[in-house]
Parts: C-alpha cells; structure tokens; sequence
C-alpha cells in the first residue's frame, strides 16, 4: 500500500490527460461528430487507453503494469460480468400486452420501474419496460415528458439501493462497500422519487387533459399484461446471491499476474457468467427478437470501459494520495458531504457516473484517511462519522447521472430506442434546459438541504 | 399449403428484382400478397454511444429503401398480386421474423450473398444461417443468377423458374411432409417433381448385404409412398435413391435432373451444432447453385 500511495505523490497532473481526452470524447463526439463516434468509438478508446499505459509501464516499470493490470482484473472485469449478466438475464422477460398511457399509467410504469432498478439493474429494468411504456403512450401526442422522466427516475435514481442497481455503486462494492449499505440512501430516494412523481402525474395530467384524444378501441383499451420469461427472476436472484455472497464469505486470497483478488470474486465472476449462459440457453429466442435484443449497447459499454479504466488509473493513485498528491489544491476546497455531492453530481452529469464515483470514492478517502489501508479506510467511511461524505459521492454520481444524456449508459439507450419509435427526444441542450434544470436541479437542491 | 402471402426481405444487392419477378408465378396458385420488408440496421443508425439516434441517417436511409420498394411495390401490382411495404429499424433476422409471424405470411423469401472472388465456395451469411435456424416458416433462399463449376466447365445459370422442377431432399424427418403438402397446392406451377434420400455410407458400413438390401427396400418403400402423395395430386414425380455422402449426392442429382429448386429440411440444432457439426441442409444452402426451400 505503501509503494501505491508513493506512486500517487510521484505522479504530475497531466498524466491525467488521457482520461480527460476519454471523457472529452465521449462528451463531445456524440455532439460533434456523431457518425464518426459511432463507427469508431472503440478504436478511440482503445487508442486512449495505449497512449497511457505504454509511457505509463515504460517510466514506472513493474509498478505500473501491476497498477493497469489490477485495475482490469479487480475493477474492470467485474464490472463488465455483472453488467453483461444483469443485461443478458434482464432480456430474457418480457412484459407484453396493451397499456393505455394514461397519466396513473404511467406514473405506475415509473414507480414499478423505480423500484425495479436496484434489483435487476438501471439498464435491465429500463430495457424491461421502455417498449411497453412506447407502446402505452402511442396514442399521445405530448409525450416526451414521459420518456425524460423514465430516464430521471428508471434510467438512475432508482438504481441507488443497491450495488446492482447502478455501476457506481457496484465499483464501491468491489471497493470494500457492503452490499446492504446502499440502502442508507433510501430516505434520499424516496424524497427525489416522491417530488419527481408528483411532479410527473401533474404534467402529464396536464398534457392528457389537454390533448382531449379519444380513448383507443375498445380492444386496445384492455389492459392485458402478461410477463414472459419469468424464470429469468430465478437467475436475476442468483446475480443478487452471487454478489452478495462474495462480499459476505471469505475464502482468502489468489494472487493472478501479481494482482491479489479475494477467491469469492472469482466464484462470483464465474457465477455470473454461467447464470447469464444458463439464461440464454433457458430463454426462448421468441422473447429476444420481441425485446429486440441486441448485444450492441453492452458491447459498446465494454469498449469505452476499457479505456475509461486504463486511462483513470493515474487520477486515482493522485486523489488517493490525498494533499500529498497533484490534486491537494481540488483536497483543499472539497471539504464537506454537500460539497462532494454536487462536485461527484455535476461531473457525474457530463462525464459518466462510475469514473466519477470512483475518483471522489479515492479522493474522499485521502482526505479522511491519508496513509490507511484502503479497505480499513472504507469500513471508517462505512461506519464512522464520515457515513454522510459517502451517501453524498455515491447519490451525487446516481441521482446526477440523469442531467444529461451522457451522465449515464441507460440515458442514450432509452433515447435511442424512444427516438427509433418516433418520438422527438429533446436534442442535447434542450434535454437540460426544458427538464434538468427545471425539474431535476431544483429536486437535488431540496435533497441537499434535507439531507447534506 | 397454399403459398398466398410472401415476405420479401430485402437488402436490395442480395435479391434483385428479377428474384422478386420469379415468385410472380404462384399467383396461378393463389398468391395475394407479397410483403416488401427493409429493415434498417440498427448498428447503423441506433445506440451511438452516448448519442442516441442517428435520425438524419435513418431518414437517408429510409428515403432510399422508400425509392426502391415503390418501384418493386408497381411491378408487383401490376401483375395482379397486393403489395404492402415495410420498412423496420432493427436487427434483420429479429424483425423479419417478427413481420412473419405477425403478417401470417407463407413463406420469406430472402437473397443469399454473393459467391466468393475465389469462386470455389458460395458463403452464407450469418444473417441468413440465424433466420433459417430461428424461422418457423419455411424460407425461400432465392439465387437469381448463379456461377457454379460442373464437370471441368463454369457456368452461369438464371433460377426464373423456381417451382417448375423440385427436388426433396429427405432424411425422413418432419419436413418432408410438408414439403410435401407445399408441392401438393401448388401443383399448378409443377412440371415435374423429384424426391430423393441418400444412405449415408457411415450408416451402411461394416453391415452385411441383408442389412444393405434391407435398409435399401425400406427407402425405396417410403419413397413411393411419398410419390404417391404427390400423384393424387397430378403431380409427376420421381424417386431417387442414392447412396454416398448426402451433400455430393443431392447436388449432383439435382444437376444431373436439371431441377429447379431444392427444398430441405432443417435440423433445429442450435448454432453450435450447425457451425461446428455442420449440416446436410447447410451445406447444401451454402454450395449449390439452385434455389433452397429451407422447412423446418
């Protein structure tokens, strides 16, 4: 741990510009560029994660291979399984039949989908009900609000109960969080969720009352719901075990290429992964083609990961160094829970949520704990007066992820699918101007009095 | 099994207009309708990272499958067949077996690529492998012109005929019977029709001249069987038996009898077992020359 801290306090700030270029990429090619990002995201991310790791092993020799090698064994690695597994299981159910998108409708679709998230994931639960809820609101004419709020409250907020339920949280889990102690977050959940709704079922009574449409036929008007797939509940509470039960048993240490990971991560991995083939195995290809299953999206994730955690590898050994490290300025003036829960909201708003996380996870426990052992740094986080830094980094990466499209991977894929529906998805800034910052902002500003 | 309504999905390079033109026939059969499908891949327009949609991509895209299917829509109506066009986002092999099962058609019919420059081997798209392994309706593998080598000598060959001389390749499997029924409704657009199974020579090897005869008049006992089927139904027919490798014998009767089309039926192993095992109706989609009615 030692040599680790060292190499923090020997590392000048711009051997974090690959990780600003990544997460300049991903914010502004989207923008910019997008057909080129599309075709060649990967080769940009893979490109960016070369362009630190070679001088990165050339100057720093076996420590930094050992640096890249733990964070892709130990962070990396993990962290794709569960998501692939979560999406793998999660597109196996269907849920068919014909809404009508009224306004208790739909306020219903996003409570079941709020609650949904932190155990199937943001992504599974979003995916789940994202084409039944198109689907309901078919008929409308003013319904975009419906979507932007599907992603406010399914896409992030409602992932934050559980490491499953949002990425960030599940780096926190792999970094000595425990599994239950996400739920420390619901009075803030319910608190968002609750103004959100309310403000939703007003809005969209508002928009439904006005549009004045008549009612569908009498035959799309019942409401015949019927979940396919229900097995896959079986394999989603065997993602819950695994995950849980690698932070619970303790079966020692394996050392693989030089990296020392607990043998239940292993297991767990290895769970996952067999849980998601038993799932696609057991799942009938009927459910997939209506799901319009489709490996892209998960695919992509993995790609820009990649070089999002190679490239991050230098900003976290400086945070965690604390005020010894390159970041002491940035140690100096964040200092209380509201401060780390709108610094990790508003990069997280722009920058994708979970290496944001992670850098205000490193950098709150160099501030607190300079010079102790990670995992005895995070139990004190955990359990000590310092619980609130954490419930600040770790609600300000979820709840702030839904600001823009880009805060989190589920926001582009609802938009995707909502526009390849027809309907005209609010373009990048209108996204945050019309909703974010009228509804959202203004919702995190009551959390933070209440609660930072 | 009328064939009265067909889903063409297309990607326009792999099945032109003249594939479309040769389905026309069947309307002495009864076909009503033929559904024109383009889907427009969702890798190319959809989940750009962080980005969303590609709309003025998929407007682009639209606007030329838009051009091309109206054309094809005038032909088709023009020759008295309904016509309904479809243009889907999505995964080609997802969306053309949802529209099956949703239009209720028939068949789908659907191109195949192109041989390879090194012209030894006609490779199938993994596309297509998907859609016959997952389609629960039988699909047309329509190959309008086709280059194959025969006896020393390349020759080109124009499939504008498609059901006027049949071969069933069977291993009597449930396909066959409705092969057969197929054949059977369609009569008539069908000259001639030919049934053929192969003993494979792993199946007869080490086994006495009893056990050959045997097995011998067996196969030839069910396949007047299914003659006779398809005579009640004025249909000529002819049997076949030939003993060999499944694959080398069915392509070289379906040349020697100069048939029209192949139909197959699929095995419903899943793609491990298909790709890595391989498969007579596979490898028959994948070399010969001839249209496949693939039947699951």
């Amino acid at each position: 741990m030692q040599e680790v801290m060292n190499l923090g306090e020997m590392l000048p700030l711009w051997s974090g510009i690959p990780f600003l270029l990544m997460l300049l990429s991903i914010a502004l090619f989207p923008l910019i560029l997008p057909k080129f990002w599309h075709h060649n995201f990967e080769k940009v991310s893979i490109f960016l994660a070369f362009l630190l790791a070679i001088p990165f092993i050339t100057i720093y020799k076996g420590e930094g291979l050992h640096e890249i090698l733990h964070v892709v064994l130990a962070d990396y690695l993990p962290f794709i399984i569960l998501l692939w597994a979560l999406y793998a299981v999660s597109g196996g159910i269907l849920l068919k039949g014909i809404l009508r998108g009224t306004p208790v409708v739909n306020t219903c679709i996003l409570i079941i989908g709020t609650i949904l998230a932190s155990w199937m994931g943001t992504t599974g639960a979003a995916m789940l009900l994202i084409r039944p809820l198109i689907k309901a609101n078919n008929f409308r004419k003013n319904k975009v609000h419906v979507f932007v709020f599907f992603i406010f409250l399914v896409a992030n907020m409602g992932g934050c109960l559980t490491p499953l339920g949002d990425p960030p949280l599940f780096m926190g889990f792999l970094h000595g969080v425990s599994f239950f102690w996400t739920l420390h977050l619901l009075p803030q959940l319910l608190t968002g969720a609750v103004i959100l709704l309310v403000i939703f079922f007003v809005l969209d009574s508002y928009y439904y009352k006005k549009e004045n449409i008549k009612p569908p036929s009498e035959k799309e008007k019942r409401i015949l719901l019927k979940l396919e797939g229900t097995h896959n509940f079986i394999f989603l509470a065997g993602i819950i075990a695994s995950v849980l039960l690698s932070g619970i048993i303790d079966l020692g240490k394996v050392n693989t290429f030089g990296v020392h990971r607990p043998v239940m991560d292993w297991v767990r991995d290895i769970s996952l992964i067999v849980i998601g083939i038993l799932s696609l195995k057991t799942t009938s290809g009927k459910i997939y083609r209506r799901n319009s299953f489709s490996w892209a999206p998960i695919l992509e994730v993995a790609y820009l990961f990649i070089g999002i955690f190679v490239t991050m590898v230098p900003c976290l050994l400086m945070l965690k160094a604390g005020e010894n490290g390159a970041f002491a300025p940035l140690m100096k003036v964040v200092k209380e829970p509201y401060h780390y829960f709108w610094i990790t909201g508003a990069l997280s708003s722009f920058l994708d949520n979970t290496p944001t996380y992670l850098t205000f996870f490193s950098s709150a426990l160099g501030s607190l704990y300079q010079g102790i052992p990670e995992v005895q740094a995070v139990h004190l986080l955990m359990t000590g007066g310092n619980a609130n830094y954490l419930k600040a980094i770790s609600a300000g990466a979820v709840f702030f992820g839904a600001v823009t499209y880009i805060g989190n991977a589920p926001n582009f894929m609802v938009r995707s699918i909502a526009e390849e529906h027809g309907v005209n998805m609010p373009g990048f800034l209108a996204y945050i101007i019309k909703y974010s910052l009228i509804y959202l902002i203004p919702t995190m500003i009551i959390i933070t009095l209440i609660f930072y | 099994m009328k064939i009265q309504k067909i889903l063409f999905s297309t990607k326009f390079k792999e099945l032109n207009e003249d594939s479309l033109r040769s389905l026309f026939v069947l309307k002495k059969t009864g076909l009503k309708q033929i559904i024109l499908l383009f889907v427009i891949p969702i890798d190319e327009v959809g989940f750009v990272p962080y980005g969303g949609f590609l709309k003025d991509e998929e407007k682009k895209l639209r606007k030329i499958a838009e051009d091309t299917l109206n054309k094809w829509k005038e032909i088709i109506i023009e020759n008295g067949i309904d016509c309904k066009i479809l243009i889907e986002i999505g995964n080609l092999v997802q969306k053309t077996i949802l529209v099956a099962e949703d239009e209720k058609v028939d068949i789908i019919a659907v191109g195949k690529r192109k041989r390879s420059l090194l012209g030894k081997f006609n490779f199938i798209s993994q596309n297509l492998v998907d859609l016959v392994r997952c389609s629960k309706k039988p699909v047309l593998v329509s190959k309008f012109v086709s280059k194959y080598e025969y006896k020393g000598e390349f020759i080109t060959r124009l499939n504008n005929s498609v059901f006027s001389n049949p071969l069933i390749a069977t291993d009597w499997s449930e396909p066959v019977s409705k092969s057969l029924k197929i054949l059977s409704a369609n009569s008539a657009v069908i000259d001639k029709a030919y049934i053929c199974h192969v003993v494979e020579d792993k199946l007869i090897k080490d086994r006495s001249n009893d056990e050959i005869t045997r097995i011998k008049n067996e196969s030839i006992k069910r396949l007047n069987e299914y003659s006779d089927i398809l005579r009640k139904n004025n249909i000529r027919s002819e049997t076949i038996l030939l003993f060999g490798k499944a694959n080398n014998e069915i392509i070289n009767i379906s040349r020697e009898k100069n048939a029209s089309m192949i139909m197959i039926g699929t095995t419903g192993k899943d793609l491990f077992e298909e790709m890595l095992l391989g498969s007579v109706s596979y490898r028959i989609m994948e070399s010969s020359e001839l249209p496949i009615l693939m039947i699951s």
